[in-house]
């Protein structure tokens, strides 16, 4: 009876002394990385995702467990999403042309966003956060200089004014980047399987319009079931199923 | 009289035989009693009379599935006397081979509960070879070698034979343990004749590896579909109008395999060298450099590829020595395995950097990699010989190199010969989300609205200042003359006193003020000139101005030069400026 007890307790105290909590875990993937267990890596930072899948840098770690798996497909699925939380990261981007240079179709990393959207030149070098967090500042202050120009008790109201509404018009381009960020959104994949077909429609009795290979880059448009709806950067479309391409929306 | 009774015994039993044919029948038949698992049979069970008591049951009979086949029936009327026939058909489908007997079948026909005969079945194996027995539908699965080697990829086909329409299908999914299977999502579709008919036929390919040794059995291949029932039943057919009844009537029906049983052998011990690559099948290795002439420091890139029949999965590079004058920059393999129905091909490619520290000739050894043929089933060496290099001297800077640095090898070389990737990132918040806190959107909507309104009370604080402005400007400019005609008093009142100096500094001031007030001027003190002008503007006759300007200059006068003055002179300024200042009332 002592002896169940005596059990019980140092169970508790095992299932207890698991560290859950996101820093827990961060550690404890970065760990397995370290000692070479790519596959508890993977485990653990996957884990993490599952809370909360905006995790920039732990897609990142992902993908270069991933990588050391050797599946390059994986870890490019795992990179392009991160690019969305870390658009200027350099060591991100030398990773993604690294394991990129490893795919066979080399279809492009290009944005497919329509031509008018490129005027908003900054959208792919800041995140969404980064962007809201410009056009508030900008906007706050742009309301604060206005405000000024009535506590100053200025009698030229007019620099104030052009001043403010400079800022406001700043503020109000930078609104529409994050709103073009939004709505045109490209959540980018990677196919993770040696080599899978892609279909006109969802289910393996439609035609199949090309083939891709491990790595190929694709833009994930949107999901039914287990099938993925596709689009290359170059504008062609299809379905592959779910399990073949790897991305984190 | 013999005709006669001849006659008569002839009506007699014409009579027993219409008699006999108007009583109840109830028969149970089939339309084979030998048959393969391939087959459907059909039972029929007529009943005829004039009333019939429900519709049959079929008994269930283990191992056979019954499924009802439709009901026809006809009219008949011998002698006036109406009578019925009805015929229920079942479908009966054997699920396993061997004998089965169907018990009898009770019927109430007229009034009396009629019984068929029980009947025998017999159920023998699925034709082995195509062409046996005249199926409609049936499968055939072929294993290109049942004794594989542990890693030798097997073709397992499929082939559905069919000459029926068919709908619906589903088959199962059973694979054999200890195998990696690759599907082959294309399915071949052609036409095959066998015998008097056309098929069409459906293959289906799968690659299977195994995985370790011992014996395995492959369930068999399962095919579940929906046919016509019209093919099912025009052998029994009796009735000329059943096929149009049974027309577009579908009926499932399940086709099996065989199941095989594998034989999977270990690769053999004896004669394993150490340093084989894992490779089994018909391989090849091929080399191949960018270049054989190049200066020190400059780069050519080996290209090493092992490709050929078979898996390659988990294969070792190949063994390869290079000098130590040659500096090597490994890339990571490439590997592409391609499935069909031929089988599996696979390609491994390895690219090595090559970067010479020394001029010279440089020969290199060959490259060797060890692999198990399955044909000979022995373990072969493939070599492939890399020639030589012919170095010459690279210019000053680079040959003055030391050998630890990868010489000649230009930034983007590096990237693009780069071994591995950039480490992860360890900052302690690393697990941090990218996304938009609580907090951060408190600023987000927080920082805008606090400055929106700090705005807000801005404007709102210059408007209450804009109208206190005006308040008090409109209540200087209604009491402007009131008081005016008060300090005018004032002034009379001086005068009486003889204090003519105190009314002429009142007079000026009071006047002054008036206009300040009137016409909202603020500001330094009120010229004769402003004054003039301010008046014009409100379109104040001249003449009336220039008065007022000529006692506002003696004003100035008395109050500044100490001129003396009667209070008579001051009096007829007072009235004279009163008069100014009612044209001004007047026009404002």
């Amino acid at each position: 009876m002592l002896k169940t007890i005596l059990g019980f307790f140092l169970l508790s105290s095992v299932g207890f002394g698991q560290d859950v909590s996101p820093e827990g875990l961060w550690s404890k993937g970065l760990g397995h990385y370290d000692r070479g267990e790519y596959q508890e890596a993977v485990q653990v930072f996957e884990e993490l995702l599952v809370a909360d899948s905006k995790r920039g840098y732990v897609l990142y770690n992902l993908g270069n467990a991933y990588y050391k798996l050797g599946k390059n497909g994986d870890s490019l699925g795992a990179y392009l999403a991160a690019k969305r939380y870390l658009p200027r990261d350099p060591n991100l981007k030398a990773n993604i042309d690294f394991v990129y240079k490893f795919t066979e179709d080399r279809l492009g990393l290009e944005s497919a966003r329509p031509a008018w959207t490129k005027g908003f030149f900054w959208i792919d070098r800041l995140n969404l956060p980064e962007q809201l967090y410009l056009g508030s500042t900008v906007m706050g202050f742009a309301f604060l200089v206005f405000a000024c120009g009535f506590w100053l008790k200025n009698q030229n109201l007019k620099v104030f004014g052009w001043f403010s509404g400079v800022c406001f018009t700043v503020a109000l381009l930078v609104f529409s980047g994050a709103l073009v960020t939004t709505n045109f959104q490209e959540h980018w994949g990677a196919v993770s399987v040696p080599v899978t077909d892609v279909y006109s429609g969802k289910n393996t009795g439609t035609p199949v319009v090309f083939k891709l290979k491990e790595g190929a880059p694709v833009i994930v448009e949107r999901e039914d079931s287990n099938w993925v709806n596709i689009r290359l950067s170059d504008g062609k479309k299809g379905w592959i199923p779910k399990a073949t391409v790897k991305y984190y929306l | 009289m013999a005709m006669i009774g001849k006659i008569i015994l002839g009506l007699c039993l014409l009579h027993l035989t219409a008699t006999n044919a108007l009583a109840g029948s109830l028969t149970g038949e089939l339309d084979k009693s030998k048959g393969s698992l391939h087959d459907t049979f059909v039972y029929t069970l007529s009943a005829s009379g004039s009333d019939f008591g429900g519709n049959p049951q079929f008994p269930k009979i283990e191992g056979l599935t019954i499924q009802p086949g439709g009901t026809s029936q006809n009219y008949t009327n011998i002698n006036g006397q109406a009578s019925r026939q009805i015929e229920y058909t079942f479908l009966l489908t054997p699920q396993r081979e061997g004998g089965f007997l169907i018990p009898t079948l009770a019927m109430e026909v007229d009034g009396q509960l009629l019984k068929t005969l029980p009947l025998r079945l017999t159920v023998g194996p699925a034709p082995k070879a195509l062409g046996e027995g005249d199926p409609k539908i049936f499968i055939e699965r072929t294993i290109s070698n049942l004794t594989p080697y542990v890693g030798e990829p097997v073709i397992s086909k499929v082939r559905v034979y069919t000459r029926v329409r068919m709908a619906n299908g589903k088959r199962n999914n059973d694979q054999p343990a200890g195998f990696d299977v690759i599907e082959i999502e294309k399915q071949n579709n052609y036409r095959k004749v066998f015998g008097n008919h056309e098929y069409q036929v459906i293959e289906l390919t799968q690659i299977l590896i195994p995985k370790q040794a011992g014996k395995v059995v492959f369930p068999p291949f399962r095919l579940e579909a929906a046919i016509p029932a019209e093919q099912q039943a025009q052998r029994r057919r009796r009735d000329p109008f059943q096929g149009l009844l049974n027309r577009g009537r579908m009926v499932r029906r399940t086709v099996v395999s065989e199941p095989a049983e594998f034989s999977v052998k270990a690769l053999p011990s004896k004669g394993r060298p150490q340093d084989f690559s894992g490779a089994v099948g018909q391989f090849r290795l091929r080399s191949s450099l960018s270049t054989r002439s190049l200066k020190v420091g400059e780069t050519a890139t080996l290209t090493l590829t092992v490709l050929g029949a078979g898996t390659a999965r988990g294969i070792r590079e190949p063994l390869v020595v290079f000098d130590d004058s040659i500096k090597v920059y490994k890339d990571k393999p490439a590997v592409e395995e391609n499935a069909s129905h031929q089988g599996l091909r696979s390609k491994h490619v390895y690219k090595y950097a090559l970067v010479p520290t020394k001029e010279g000739t440089q020969n290199l050894k060959s490259a060797k990699v060890w692999v198990f043929d399955t044909k000979t089933e022995r373990y072969h060496a493939l070599e492939a010989s890399l020639g030589s290099l012919q170095i010459a001297p690279g210019s000053g800077a680079e040959a003055a190199l030391p050998l630890s640095q990868p010489l000649g090898v230009t930034k983007k070389d590096v990237k693009v010969l780069g071994e591995d990737i950039i480490g992860v990132h360890r900052a302690t918040d690393g697990y941090q989300s990218s996304g938009l806190s609580f907090l951060d959107q408190g600023f987000l909507w927080g920082f805008p609205a606090a400055s929106l309104v700090f705005c807000g009370l801005g404007m709102f604080r210059r408007k209450f200042a804009v109208s206190a402005d005006e308040r008090h400007r409109k209540r200087r400019n209604s009491h402007a003359f009131k008081s005016f005609k008060k300090e005018s008093q004032k002034v009379a009142h001086a005068l009486k006193s003889s204090d003519i100096e105190l009314g002429v500094q009142t007079l000026d001031r009071s006047f002054r003020t008036y206009i300040g007030d009137k016409l909202s001027l603020t500001g330094g003190s009120l010229t004769a000139t402003d004054l003039v002008k301010n008046l014009n503007q409100i379109g104040i006759p001249e003449n009336v101005v220039g008065d007022a300007k000529k006692v506002l200059d003696q004003m100035d006068l008395v109050n500044y030069s100490g001129t003396m003055v009667a209070s008579d002179e001051v009096n007829r300024w007072m009235v004279s400026l009163e008069g100014v200042a009612k044209e001004v009332e007047k026009r404002c």
